[in-house]
């Protein structure tokens, strides 16, 4: 008996479930159902023959993403959303992976401060931000558009991948390092030969992680972008004067990819844990 | 013990060789950091500092007026008879979403650190709605709360009410569609510090009697507390600054300071005054942050001595 015990703990724990065991899985089910329906609701909706938000949602039909693909403001919308998180990516990307780089192996005054100071933007995201970005290119007479949004996004986001890359870079056994370069390769060798492939899963999770928050992005993007439009602003502008199912079929269609891109990045992501 | 023991060992490794490694500089030198800094110059504390300027000019620069520097802004903005109000109610309503995810969000986390195998899956899973852009999420609760919505049906068809009731554009819209969009910055800090809790001590504490809500009180929410501040300063932080759930779900009467920013900066009124209210604003967040950062380090020095 006490071996079958120490053999198959998990059967012994189903079996010994009580009464605030099963009410405390209800309650994860609970929340998770929570967390889930407004999203599955809106993706029933896409599908519905219905003009009109009236439950519950009947029918099948795609009419509505027809209509979206053939609506001119919401395809350019969708475009600049990709294109700003495209450039954003690469950007942010190799800006964050050599501050995080600089911030754990390279020994120069003041990294305490610039340390703190790579972090403010994570602190202060939001409107504040947008308005001080808003301001400023307003006063150099700095055009409004991608360019600006690309900006905006980058300075916001790159700490991010500072991060992420700075805990891989903290938690790796740094002897590795030190054998390469005992061994007589050059600090650029090493960092190629060693650093980097050990790193690449952290730097793949912050890009896909800068992608996805420039993709879903409003504040930012609504300040900067000037006459145009990414989709969370143009939405944004739909829902406050005219909404019908084709923002459902366009918010269908990006719910797709940023759960595809949620997934990735969970495959990426090594252990919150490790940030802590 | 694993658990316990690799970090301490591996810590003082790493710190040992890294400084070996700063010492010699043998890794480049100290450029590398010059375009992350240079970058941060010029499109962020640059930008901040102008923002500050601004706040402090008597008009904008370019409306061919005289321009003298005055904090007549800032004292408007305090003394005003609208703007400090809306500041408390957004503290208000910060409050109640932070107090509620924290009670929502607790035994989510616990879950998720201690009672399950599969807690990659799990996470991911939590994680996927807020993937998706914030302004989707709204519009969602727009339509789940209308009049002809799910939530109004659904309470008529279990005769909770006998007729559609106004679910939106008040401020429990506000404070829910404010609690759905933080949750995962209340359960990734809480669970980072919950996965971090050594079994063995859980089970000391059952072995040396105790039942397990003393367990839960003396060991684990102690040990908790750097996740706990964490949780309660991002959702504070973020919920306080938010502008699409006052905006899209709110009512007239649901303005919160961010709302008060964003309408004088698209309406075009007066950016000097705008400028004085966001300086506040992200002086809040700044000493919100310190103070994050002090308190989490005296916890952690308790909990470790």
């Amino acid at each position: 008996m006490a071996l079958n015990e120490t053999l198959r703990p998990r059967q012994v724990r189903w079996r010994s479930l009580n009464w605030s065991e099963i009410i405390y899985r209800l309650y994860i089910v609970t929340v998770l159902i929570f967390i889930f329906l407004p999203i599955v609701v809106t993706i029933r909706y896409a599908f519905g023959t219905a003009r009109y938000f009236v439950w519950p949602p009947t029918g099948f039909t795609l009419d509505w993403f027809d209509k979206a693909f053939h609506n001119s403001l919401l395809i350019e919308a969708f475009q600049n959303s990709i294109v700003i998180a495209l450039a954003t990516t690469a950007l942010a990307t190799v800006l964050g992976t050599i501050t995080a780089f600089a911030l754990a192996r390279i020994a120069f005054k003041g990294k305490n401060a610039m340390g703190v100071l790579v972090l403010l933007p994570i602190v202060t995201y939001g409107i504040v931000a947008a308005i001080s970005l808003l301001i400023f290119f307003n006063s150099i007479d700095f055009e409004r558009g991608l360019w600006t949004t690309i900006f905006g996004h980058t300075t916001f986001l790159f700490p991010f991948v500072v991060v992420v890359v700075g805990a891989r870079l903290a938690n790796f056994d740094v002897s590795l390092e030190e054998a390469s370069m005992d061994l007589g390769a050059r600090p650029v060798r090493t960092f190629f030969d060693i650093t980097l492939p050990l790193i690449t899963p952290a730097i793949i999770a912050g890009a896909l992680f800068v992608f996805t928050l420039s993709f879903d992005d409003f504040i930012l993007s609504f300040f900067l972008i000037g006459n145009t439009n990414t989709i969370p602003t143009y939405i944004f502008g739909l829902i406050r004067y005219f909404m019908t199912p084709e923002v459902n079929a366009a918010a269908t269609m990006v719910i797709g990819i940023s759960m595809i891109l949620a997934i990735l990045i969970g495959a990426f992501f090594g252990d919150i844990k490790e940030i802590y | 013990m694993e658990v316990a023991e690799r970090p301490a060992t591996s810590d003082t490794g790493a710190v040992g060789l890294r400084s070996r490694l700063e010492s010699r500089a043998r890794f480049g030198s100290y450029w590398i950091v010059l375009p992350g800094l240079a970058w941060l110059l010029i499109f962020y504390i640059i930008p901040t500092l102008i923002m500050v300027r601004f706040s402090l000019l008597s008009s904008m620069p370019n409306r061919g007026l005289p321009v003298t520097y005055t904090f007549q802004h800032y004292v408007d903005a305090v003394s005003s008879s609208v703007y400090p109000k809306v500041f408390l109610k957004s503290a208000q309503f910060a409050t109640m979403t932070t107090v509620a995810l924290l009670l929502i969000c607790f035994p989510v986390a616990y879950f998720l650190a201690k009672k399950t195998q599969h807690q990659k899956v799990l996470l991911i899973l939590i994680m996927i709605p807020f993937w998706t852009s914030q302004v989707l999420r709204a519009f969602a609760w727009i339509i789940l709360l209308s009049r002809t919505g799910m939530v109004n049906e659904l309470l008529q068809s279990f005769n909770l009410t006998s007729e559609p009731i106004q679910l939106i554009y008040n401020w429990r819209a506000v404070t829910a569609a404010l609690i759905y969009s933080y949750i995962p910055y209340m359960i990734l800090p809480l669970y980072a510090t919950l996965g971090k809790i050594s079994d063995d001590l859980l089970e000391a504490s059952a072995d040396l009697g105790a039942n397990k809500v003393q367990t839960l009180f003396t060991v684990t929410i102690p040990l908790a507390l750097p996740g706990i501040v964490t949780g309660v300063a991002l959702v504070l932080v973020a919920s306080l600054t938010d502008v699409l759930a006052p905006t899209l779900l709110g009512g007239p009467y649901n303005t919160m300071i961010s709302t008060v920013i964003f309408n004088i900066f698209t309406l075009g009124m007066n950016w000097n005054l705008g400028s004085a209210i966001s300086v506040l604003v992200f002086a809040v967040l700044i000493v919100a942050a310190a103070l994050t950062v002090a308190i989490n380090r005296r916890v952690q020095y308790e909990s470790e001595t």
